[in-house]
């Protein structure tokens, strides 16, 4: 990620934020590990807010929480196929981002996305990729392909985590077999499930966590986000990470602000 | 016939072979995992198990950590409150089941109160999830009462058992004798049961205490925004990097559990069975 | 006049008055379990009778759709109905490990159970202090020092590798095994408390008059001490086999994600699931095998006059 970009990620949310908040109070509802104390600190001192952050590990739970209502968030940040759902699903507030002061820091490549166009809804908070996660101790070959998930070597069989994000996994498993992530034609997709029973007797887990599980050798090669991975090879450097080449995806997780932040300001 | 010339141990009438050793692993598997982690909690390396000297940086970190403080606070203050909340009630439904002729209903009052006992903690957790989803979106009343009334329910059964035996071992004849000196039913309660019943009623008080401290998963489920306790940031914790601090705030729960057991066993000796 | 039915006058105005002073003094806890024990469980029974909602909750419309789906399996490609093998697959590793769980728990805990109560009574509230103290711990705090114990850099693996008796480690986490190790570990304490509670109240003459009789130890054990335990047997295979059935936590700590119990099942229908209705009736299904246990058990205490209730 480029450092320029995130400060001016930063200082865009933080400005986003301080739209939303009236009475001194801001509830945060994002994934666990995401949010930099740091930038709530400053927060914090500059708009003089108390912000609680809660916090979530899939897509799924977070929808899931604030469909049923009553969860008191005032933002939330899916990933991008995501937040179609949050606006398709009349969850987000329209609070139009780009018409904000510092929209301008946002990269152009990110001004003007699929899943909201334009930016009337939501800023992006982070991005970055999901490939494939290998301990080159345990396997020397080539780490470049989704094969070593889907179609796993000897040496890495019953040694292998899979992220537990359904749109991930089916996308790789889309591309692995020639299709596109986001088909609806059934013979592609029963491909890819076949593709993934198959697989599934050489998984060991479908967990996350991987930065604390993976140095301590509870699996050798994962299908896993970057960040994630990353922070792992710190702990042990033979972790690496392979971009496959039948296919990856870069994902993009964006904050928007809840309708019912502001049905609760409004009280 | 026996023979009275050759030496032998007594005959112990209650050995049986091999318990000894059974007990003694059984002991020794109960206590290696905690004794493992308290230790790693004061490990100087970052991983748990890779020991690198002796520190307690994760007890202050553990400490320092705001997340740790408010769901320590929350924590407390939710087991507290279901702990008094459902010792009271508790000791009134145990005073209206116990020494009594039975009567009709007396079965299933009994079920009810049980049937936290009974039923998988996932379906209750799962069922409130659901009601007071329903609830919300109604009314849209938030607030930390909605733990609070979920931890009294399952705490009740758990309070009432102690209380339950204490009042059945209790003689009637000293409340029969109250009233034979023209006492009200109000005083005979007030000045002999109630006295005669308090150990029972603090025993269910503190088990009350420690099952909604430590209550997982009907709290993760029911909870919403910013309302962890100490087992849902654990939960939280466990998906992502462990550290160590989980060690520290485990070794410090542990620590709290362990006293309450302790006046609890204490209580228990010093008033009797 | 007095006959058995039916008392006169005041006597029976003191029953009555007292009948009704136990309804009022247990109403309030009543009523508090109702709204968040009893009640909510009827609102489980509703939702299995509703259609999912598209990402998630339920939508008002009646459907069998989630009790089909507990038992049956709709192929979406080719339209084929078969056992759902996967549910079934859960549900038998729910059953067989809970069951495998409670024998193992009862194995271990009889011994133990019976050596506390055999102590001076002296030491025995120390050693039940003992027993209880891990159960007292945290859920997660017990589950948590399994993981570390089993895990491929765990205790276990260490020590045997240092020991040389094993070149690499065992995979024991992520398999049923470490399941079955981390409810036995969790439920232990559960056994162990009814069995003393049971054995504390042996009368020992009973197993001197065997002993005289020329009975070996095996024996007494098995046809006097036995037997004569039996309702604390009962009572502690209860009390491990209910909640290892519905286990949630443990599973999903230890097995991974990919061994699933019925604990795990029904929450991922309320998480990327997004199947409420099936969440529901699968609870209901757990319920209903708690059910059939707990009748079970009602029915071999009554053949156990004498426990007083």
């Amino acid at each position: 990620m480029k450092k320029h970009g995130f400060i001016a990620v930063v200082t865009a949310v933080g400005l986003f934020f301080a739209g939303v908040v009236h009475s001194g109070e801001l509830n945060l509802y994002n994934w666990g590990n995401y949010t930099s104390p740091d930038l709530i600190k400053k927060f914090e001192t500059m708009y003089n807010v108390k912000v609680t952050i809660t916090d979530y590990d899939s897509n799924t739970t977070a929808l899931a929480k604030v469909k049923a209502g009553g969860h008191g968030f005032d933002i939330v940040v899916p990933s991008a196929n995501y937040v179609k759902v949050f606006l398709e699903e009349d969850l987000a507030l329209e609070v139009r981002p780009d018409q904000m002061e510092n929209f301008k820091h946002v990269a152009p490549e990110w001004r003007n996305p699929s899943f909201d166009p334009g930016r009337h809804y939501s800023v992006p908070w982070l991005w970055g990729t999901i490939g494939i996660a290998v301990d080159t101790d345990v396997y020397k070959g080539d780490i470049n392909t989704s094969s070593i998930v889907f179609d796993p070597p000897e040496e890495l069989a019953g040694k292998i985590n899979m992220a537990p994000e359904m749109g991930d996994v089916m996308g790789m498993a889309l591309k692995y077999i020639g299709s596109e992530p986001c088909t609806t034609d059934k013979v592609a997709l029963k491909k890819a499930r076949d593709l993934l029973m198959a697989a599934k007797s050489k998984w060991v887990s479908m967990d996350y966590g991987l930065t604390e599980k993976m140095p301590r050798g509870d699996f050798s090669a994962a299908l896993y986000w970057n960040g994630a991975v990353y922070r792992a090879g710190l702990a042990k450097s033979s972790i690496k990470f392979g971009y496959p080449r039948e296919g990856y995806e870069i994902w993009m997780d964006n904050a928007l602000v809840l309708k019912d932040a502001k049905k609760r300001r409004d009280r | 016939m026996i023979s009275l010339t050759r030496k032998r141990p007594p005959f112990s009438l209650k050995t049986q072979p091999g318990f000894g050793l059974i007990t003694g692993v059984c002991f020794v598997m109960l206590y290696a995992p905690i004794i493992t982690l308290v230790v790693y909690s004061f490990n100087a390396g970052k991983y748990i198990s890779m020991w690198e000297g002796f520190s307690l940086q994760w007890y202050v970190a553990a400490w320092g950590n705001e997340a740790v403080q408010d769901a320590a606070i929350r924590s407390l203050f939710l087991a507290v409150q279901a702990s008094v909340y459902s010792t009271i009630l508790a000791t009134m439904a145990a005073l209206g089941t116990t020494r009594t002729r039975p009567f009709r209903g007396l079965t299933a009052i009994y079920a009810m109160i049980n049937q936290p006992l009974m039923v998988p903690e996932i379906v209750t957790a799962v069922a409130l999830l659901i009601l007071f989803a329903m609830i919300k979106s109604w009314t849209g009343i938030q607030g930390i009462f909605y733990l609070v009334i979920a931890h009294t329910a399952f705490c009740i059964p758990f309070a009432y058992l102690p209380i339950r035996a204490r009042l059945e071992g209790m003689d009637l004849i000293l409340e029969t004798a109250a009233a034979d000196l023209y006492a009200t039913p109000w005083k005979t309660f007030w000045r002999i049961t109630l006295p005669l019943l308090w150990p029972g009623i603090i025993a269910g008080a503190m088990l009350g205490f420690v099952i909604s401290l430590d209550d997982v998963v009907i709290t993760e489920f029911v909870k919403s925004s910013g309302q962890e306790t100490l087992p849902t940031y654990m939960l939280g914790q466990l998906r992502r990097v462990v550290t160590p601090e989980i060690n520290a705030i485990s070794t410090m729960l542990l620590g709290l559990s362990i006293l309450v057991v302790c006046l609890l066993f204490f209580i228990e000796r010093k008033f009797g069975k | 006049m007095n006959n058995n039915k039916t008392a006169s006058g005041p006597v029976r105005n003191m029953q009555i008055n007292r009948t009704r002073r136990n309804w009022l003094l247990s109403a309030p806890a009543l009523v508090v379990l109702a709204a968040a024990a009893s009640g909510p469980l009827l609102i489980v029974l509703v939702y299995s009778f509703l259609s999912a909602g598209e990402y998630g909750g339920v939508v008002w419309k009646f459907s069998t759709d989630a009790w089909f789906n507990v038992v049956f399996f709709r192929d979406i490609f080719d339209g084929t109905t078969t056992l759902a093998d996967a549910h079934m697959r859960i549900l038998w590793r729910s059953v067989r490990l809970s069951s495998i769980t409670t024998l193992i728990t009862l194995m271990i805990g009889f011994p133990t159970a019976y050596v506390i109560a055999t102590r001076p009574r002296k030491t025995r509230s120390f050693w039940l202090f003992l027993i209880t103290v891990p159960f007292w711990t945290n859920l997660l705090i017990r589950t948590f020092a399994i993981l570390e114990v089993i895990r491929n850099e765990g205790l276990i693996n260490i020590g045997l590798q240092r020991l040389g008796i094993i070149d690499a480690p065992i995979q024991m986490l992520y398999t049923d095994f470490a399941i079955m190790v981390g409810m036995t570990y969790v439920y232990l304490p559960l056994m162990v408390l009814p069995l003393y509670a049971s054995m504390e109240r042996l009368d020992f003459s009973l197993v001197e008059a065997a002993y005289d009789l020329y009975a070996t130890r095996h024996k007494v054990l098995r046809r006097i001490i036995v037997p004569l335990v039996k309702p604390g047997i009962i009572a502690g295979s209860i009390l491990v086999f209910i909640p290892s059935l519905g286990a949630f936590v443990t599973p999903r700590v230890l097995g991974g994600g990919k061994k699933m119990m019925l604990g795990n099942l029904i929450e991922l229908q309320f998480g990327a699931g997004r199947n409420w209705p099936l969440g529901a009736a699968l609870s209901v299904t757990l319920l209903a095998l708690v059910m059939a246990a707990l009748l079970m058990y009602v029915r071999s205490t009554q053949h156990h006059s004498g426990s007083v209730r």
